[in-house]
């Protein structure tokens, strides 16, 4: 994929605080990224920046290799969806989506069908002629996103588009805006702080932290091999027990996770050790075999489609479990059990603060 | 009323304010309006249709409207402006300048007409200055407008400011990605939605300017039939002993003010039902 935005080492600072710290990250061409991030993160300052709405400090943005150094903001072609919609008030539905059109001076008569045509695809041809101040948050979204693709640009800019929205419509949305993009090929990135937005919105995730990109990789990938703790802890829920590495396994007491194959950390290293709640599967007390642990069951809660199972090892580290309803202990297992632990599958990460375990123990 | 109501010590208490409140609102402000009413019209209509037709009368009213309209226009974008700098910019000094910009509602009327008088005056740094050049800005339209445009500059400053304050500036950001140049962005995107606020702004503007006086007198040299605006005529007359010609000028002016007020209601309530729907 040949990247059609690519910034780079993009800084920016308010006042005294820094907001983004180096940050570089490229979207190849038809490709929607999402920018996933706790607020105050940066993601929609570097989205700012990338539409050329405000100025960065250092760093440059290259929109399908052109450099945007001194292209401002209305000839940078880029649509952009915000967070409130910015809808253009006493206007209609047809004379927001034809604002673009209008301002570069395309005659009435175009401006129309093709605001029609933007309006078919996202499905408010029946809204065409209603101020847009009567429309549910909803079609204001799709307004919003229809006017940003009318003008045909070559990147789209997505910040928060559905934050603002309850959860059920935010869910369809979601899957409307994806089949937009994918229909009309266009790149896009997408600002959220939402992990479930990100998943299914991106072709691939970055995930920002205090003005740096953590990672950047397809949403299985960061979800099943976070690159730091940070990453692993903000995507889902985790377990971070601490552990070292031993013949391809990951041994954190006697709790063993087997590795892949290319892993590079050295036998004896210390690592955290990365468990996600539902690769974690329980089984009744008795005889340990090799790589499971002892662990005791210290609350179970019922959550609808998984049970919540937390856990004290025999470390005394604590665990959270997720079991499915159909799992073979769901039915049985109550506060103060004593169980057997396993770990279907783990990740890990380097820790160079790790207790070093003298060699025997292993 | 039910003397069993005032068992209630609280019920006695709200009720005493409110008849204080109504009342005094009645003895304070609307028995003077009242009398106004009484007094123009009471040797009839007639005394009242041959003063108006005095020379001067009509004049006054004519030249109060004409600094009124002309107030009001030259603080729409004078106003309209400093209300976007104080909203929109960041540079030091700017919470200074916004306190600043009320200050023509504190310093008495009468001052800013002395201070503008002793600028722009025949001894004044600027008036010499003008002088020598033929422009003569006191005792004259320049003059009037000078005081009126201080005096009200305040009100549309705040009424635009309120509104742009509580606009999105996400719609003029949309409008720039969407390939809008600045001066698009302006007529399109930003003035309509601060139409409210200069409308609102403009009527404050105009109505306050029809009976300004302080500052007037000192800049107009009141000068009949040239600088007498209608609040300047009214005093005149009646110095003079011409009570009936003041109340004819005085009616008018206070039903101008009343309309204004009404126009101005209607405007706000029609936008605010219209807000309701949506």
């Amino acid at each position: 994929m040949t990247p059609h935005l690519a910034a780079e080492g993009i800084r920016k600072s308010f006042g005294r605080k820094p907001v983004l710290d180096g940050v570089s990250i490229t979207v190849g061409t038809g490709e929607m990224m999402a920018l996933l991030g706790p607020s105050g993160c940066g993601k929609s300052t570097l989205l700012r920046i990338v539409a050329g709405l405000i100025p960065k400090d250092a760093g440059a943005i290259r929109i399908a290799g052109r450099d945007m150094e001194s292209v401002p903001a209305r000839q940078r072609g880029v649509g952009f969806v915000f967070q409130d919609y910015a809808l253009f008030p006493r206007m209609t539905v047809r004379e927001n989506v034809a604002f673009g059109l209008r301002v570069r001076g395309v005659e009435a008569l175009e401006r129309s069908r093709k605001a029609g045509e933007i309006l078919d695809l996202v499905g408010l041809s029946e809204e065409a002629n209603r101020p847009v101040d009567r429309l549910s948050g909803g079609q204001r979204q799709r307004v919003a996103l229809a006017r940003a693709l009318a003008m045909e640009p070559s990147l789209l800019l997505l910040d928060e588009p559905l934050s603002a929205l309850d959860v059920k419509v935010r869910e369809r949305l979601r899957r409307e805006i994806k089949a937009v993009q994918k229909k009309v090929g266009i790149t896009a990135l997408v600002v959220t702080h939402d992990q479930e937005e990100a998943m299914e919105l991106g072709d691939r995730i970055a995930v920002m932290n205090e003005g740096r990109i953590e990672q950047v990789a397809t949403p299985r990938e960061v979800y099943q091999e976070p690159a730091t703790e940070f990453v692993a802890r903000f995507v889902g829920e985790v377990n971070v027990l601490p552990g070292q590495m031993y013949h391809g396994y990951a041994y954190s007491g006697s709790l063993a996770i087997r590795m892949a194959e290319n892993q590079p950390l050295r036998d004896g290293s210390s690592v955290k050790v990365i468990l996600r709640p539902e690769d974690i599967s329980l089984h009744p007390a008795g005889t340990a075999e090799a790589g499971q642990s002892q662990a005791d069951v210290g609350s179970v809660s019922f959550q609808g489609t998984h049970l919540r199972v937390e856990l004290a090892t025999e470390e005394g580290y604590p665990l959270t479990a997720l079991l499915l309803r159909s799992h073979p202990m769901a039915g049985k297992i109550a506060e103060g059990d004593a169980v057997r632990v396993e770990a279907l599958r783990g990740s890990v990460l380097p820790d160079p603060f790790g207790k070093k375990e003298p060699e025997y123990y292993l | 009323m039910d003397p069993g109501r005032f068992r209630n010590l609280d019920a006695l208490v709200r009720w005493s304010v409110f008849a204080a409140a109504i009342g005094l609102f009645f003895l304070l402000i609307l028995l003077p309006l009242v009398s106004l009413n009484g007094y123009a019209v009471r040797e009839g209509f007639g005394i009242f249709w041959s003063r108006l037709r005095e020379p001067g009368a009509l004049g006054a009213l004519r030249l109060t409207a004409a600094v009124a309209l002309a107030t009001t226009a030259v603080n729409s974008v004078i106003g309209t402006a400093m209300a976007f700098v104080l909203t929109r910019y960041r540079f030091p000094g700017r919470r200074a300048i916004n306190a600043l910009v009320d200050i023509p509602l504190a310093i008495p009327t009468v001052v800013t007409g002395f201070a503008l008088l002793l600028l722009y005056g025949p001894m004044g740094v600027l008036g010499k200055f003008l002088g020598e050049r033929e422009i003569q800005v006191m005792f004259s339209f320049p003059g009037l407008l000078l005081g009126h445009v201080f005096v009200t500059f305040p009100f549309m400053v705040r009424a635009v400011g309120a509104v742009l304050e509580s606009a999105p500036r996400s719609a003029e950001d949309a409008a720039r990605t969407l390939g809008a140049k600045e001066w698009q962005l302006f007529f399109l995107v930003t003035l309509p939605s601060i139409k409210e606020g200069l409308v609102a702004g403009s009527f404050l503007t105009f109505s306050r300017s029809l009976g300004e006086f302080g500052a007037s007198i000192m800049v107009s040299g009141n000068l009949v039939g040239r600088t007498q605006t209608a609040p300047l005529y009214i005093f005149s007359r009646f110095n003079t002993g011409d009570v009936e010609g003041a109340s004819a000028i005085a009616i008018l002016l206070a039903l101008a003010s009343f309309l204004i007020l009404l126009l101005l209601q209607f405007v706000q309530t029609g936008r605010g039902v219209h807000e309701g729907i949506a």
